[in-house]
């Protein structure tokens, strides 16, 4: 069993996700905004995580930059996000960032995704 | 007993003197007396709607839990799982709902909506197939007759919210309705819901499309990725509504269809001055390259704004072939926004410019070379 955390600030996307991820059998812990879940990566490990843009506190950008730079933490990250600015993306690929979801999101395609980015972290590990 | 006596004299001695004080306080007292009655109303109608508020929602959490785990049982999952299954709705999961309860439809449906928003994919269309054959569209299509403006305004919200598109003649005529807001709710929704002659009510535009409204037919014409989009330049006419001659010169820039391009330059002989510079405005976004010796000609006689899209036209095109005007017009003009517009179409015409950039760095003195390094600034965008 895998463990996701989940950076999700809106209720209903974030209900969503867990019950469509939770159906595949993963493991889901859910973080508000970017403080707790720099909480969370500080108390447990986490083979994925996945985080919104726009958060309250510290952003997502924020976020990914503290995970690699101050927590050195290798798990893949995946952007779900309704921000479609291409240099915001790239600066997400630039600081860390290991694939981008576009909201409104298709759960078959974050499911597939999710699937694809823990199977490398796996292969990498091995 | 004893407060309410004194209270009561005190009232009492309040309208003795009030008659004996001078006009003055006797003013003063009359707008305290209304100041703090109006808060005082103000503050419990704020009260009321929040408790109302409060009760309705407790009222409907429980339905609302329950139509999402239907959802995400009979419709999300699906799209998960097997492709060939989400086909097939559970209908008779649905109708256990107390769906045919006012409260409990708006719930159901509000949710559906949530999730059309949310969801890509399948999804949508299994929601609003949903939708249908619940037949929840019912008490929309009936509201879009209702003589009530918000009734039909929400009607209209709903219906493109979901997708659907009924009443195909009605809602047309509804475009055209004397009614400034359903005529642009009813505009956005044809806009949005028509399957094979979305812009039909173009050609019959006589009240003006406001600028918001612009706006909103913009997004929604350039989200729709189910139909081919025409060409606009047959509403680039002077028979139709600057309005819409306006809308349909961004979209034809929008999508770059250069057939526009002579219909564009035919509209260059228009008195209207803001359609004018619109116009110069697109040509430049679609690179006319035909139009460039036109807007040279025709540039002395123009007015502040319309040169000013010219210059910027200039450097959109970016041929070259007008580079000369464009060093002329920033080495002489006084206008500061023209020569910071020459200035930024010189730069932007890249390598073709390199050397006269060089040439004009060493020139130029004073603003007019601050402008040109301001406009060699990649960091700087305006």
């Amino acid at each position: 069993m895998y463990s996701i955390l989940l950076v999700e600030d809106d209720e209903f996307v974030c209900k969503a996700i867990e019950i469509i991820l939770r159906k595949q059998d993963y493991i889901i812990s859910i973080a508000k905004n970017g403080q707790d879940a720099m909480q969370y990566l500080q108390q447990s490990k986490f083979d994925l995580v996945i985080t919104d843009l726009m958060l309250p506190y510290a952003n997502g950008m924020e976020l990914v930059s503290k995970m690699r730079n101050e927590l050195h933490l290798d798990v893949p990250i995946l952007v779900l996000s309704a921000v479609t600015h291409e240099k915001t993306i790239t600066e997400g690929f630039d600081i860390g960032v290991d694939d981008y979801l576009k909201k409104p999101f298709n759960p078959s395609e974050l499911a597939s995704r999710v699937k694809r980015l823990i199977q490398q972290k796996v292969k990498n590990t091995i | 007993m004893n407060f309410m006596t004194s209270f009561r004299q005190w009232l009492e001695d309040l309208v003795y003197y009030f008659a004996y004080f001078p006009l003055v306080i006797q003013i003063a007292i009359i707008v305290s007396v209304l100041a703090v009655a109006g808060t005082a109303v103000a503050y419990i109608y704020m009260i009321f709607f929040r408790w109302q508020k409060e009760r309705r929602a407790k009222k409907e959490r429980p339905l609302r839990e329950k139509v999402n785990e239907l959802l995400l049982e009979h419709i999300i999952y699906k799209s998960l799982g097997d492709q060939d299954t989400a086909a097939t709705l559970p209908l008779e999961v649905f109708e256990t709902l107390p769906l045919q309860q006012k409260w409990a439809a708006d719930v159901f449906k509000s949710q559906l909506l949530e999730y059309r928003n949310n969801f890509t994919g399948d999804i949508p269309l299994l929601l609003r197939q949903l939708y249908l054959e619940l037949g929840l569209h019912r008490d929309a299509a009936a509201a879009l007759r209702s003589g009530r403006r918000k009734k039909v305004i929400n009607a209209l919200v709903e219906l493109s919210g979901m997708g659907v598109l009924l009443d195909n003649a009605y809602v047309l005529s509804l475009t055209q309705s004397r009614d400034q807001y359903i005529r642009e709710m009813a505009r956005c929704y044809w806009v949005q819901c028509s399957p094979d002659a979305p812009f039909a009510f173009f050609s019959h535009v006589q009240e003006p499309l406001l600028a918001w409204e612009q706006f909103e037919l913009f997004r929604i014409i350039s989200l729709r990725k189910d139909i081919p989009m025409p060409s606009f330049a047959q509403w680039i006419d002077f028979r139709y509504h600057p309005t819409v001659i306006v809308l349909c010169l961004k979209l034809a820039a929008y999508f770059q269809q250069p057939e526009a391009i002579p219909a564009m330059i035919n509209l260059l002989k228009t008195d209207d001055e803001q359609l004018r510079a619109v116009t110069i405005n697109n040509l430049g976004k679609l690179m006319a390259l035909e139009a460039e010796p036109i807007l040279v000609d025709m540039y002395p006689q123009q007015p502040d704004n319309c040169k000013l899209e010219i210059l910027k036209a200039l450097g959109r095109i970016g041929s070259g072939n007008f580079i000369g005007f464009l060093q002329q017009e920033l080495e002489h003009t006084n206008d500061f926004l023209l020569m910071k517009h020459a200035a930024h179409s010189i730069v932007a015409h890249k390598a073709l410019a390199s050397s006269l950039v060089a040439r004009l760095q060493e020139s130029l003195t004073g603003t007019r070379k601050q402008l040109l390094q301001h406009s060699l600034n990649p960091l700087i965008k305006y």
